[in-house]
């Protein structure tokens, strides 16, 4: 996957998740922030931030799978068409 | 620290799922999926997760150094713009000027010539003026 690509599918990605959890990820996972920093910028405790930061990693994850299986179909079916 | 063998590999995932991983284990997985050719296939999508989030970290280190390098450039624009400029008029400017003044002479000199040369009474006595009108119109009536 290209660096504009990645780009693009993260940020279609975020824009599936709550409010939340796309603060959190961008706070954990792109700025590299503590969980007790990232308590302090949410004002949420860090069992809540753990519990959002959990979803939103698997719903990435989840996302990701989604993306590279439609991906494959659509290469399948542009391919039939030519066909 | 891609010397992380599959097993660590995996359980430090299990654990990442679960958002119990320190900042330090979420960083040898960054290290481990950046720096191995090899990934097995059941990793291969953690790895594009990790692609992902290293590409936007870039993109942000990147927006911040660009953001830095325009502030410095405004900074030294402001003293350029502080130091006394001298500025030219422009020719345009001066040439306008010079045309309105032209227009505001030339037309007080036709109103001057005009009432110069206008119309004069060619008759002292209003009486005889009527007269003699009454006498061209009487004339040119009959003709």
């Amino acid at each position: 996957m290209e660096r504009s690509d990645r780009t693009k599918l993260l940020n279609r990605i975020m824009d599936k998740l709550p409010e939340q959890q796309r603060t959190i990820i961008q706070l954990r996972e792109i700025e590299g922030f503590e969980f007790e920093e990232i308590a302090l910028i949410t004002d949420m405790n860090i069992n809540a931030i753990r519990v959002n930061l959990f979803r939103a990693r698997n719903k990435i994850k989840e996302e990701i799978i989604k993306y590279e299986h439609n991906g494959h179909q659509t290469n399948g079916a542009s391919v039939k068409k030519i066909l | 620290m891609s010397t992380m063998d599959i097993k660590q590999t995996e359980h430090l995932l299990k654990k990442y799922y679960e958002g119990l991983t320190t900042l330090a284990e979420e960083r040898m997985l960054q290290e481990y999926f950046t720096e191995t050719q090899e990934i097995p296939a059941e990793l291969v999508t953690s790895k594009q997760q990790f692609m992902l989030y290293k590409t936007a970290a870039e993109a942000r280190l990147n927006a911040e150094k660009l953001e830095l390098r325009i502030a410095a450039l405004i900074d030294n624009q402001a003293t350029i713009t502080l130091e006394p400029v001298h500025q030219r008029k422009p020719m345009y400017r001066i040439l306008a000027a010079a045309t309105i003044a032209l227009l505001i002479g030339v037309s007080g000199l036709f109103i001057y010539l005009g009432q110069k040369n206008g119309p004069k009474d060619t008759f002292a006595d209003p009486m005889i003026a009527y007269n003699e009108a009454q006498k061209a119109l009487l004339y040119v009536s009959q003709k």
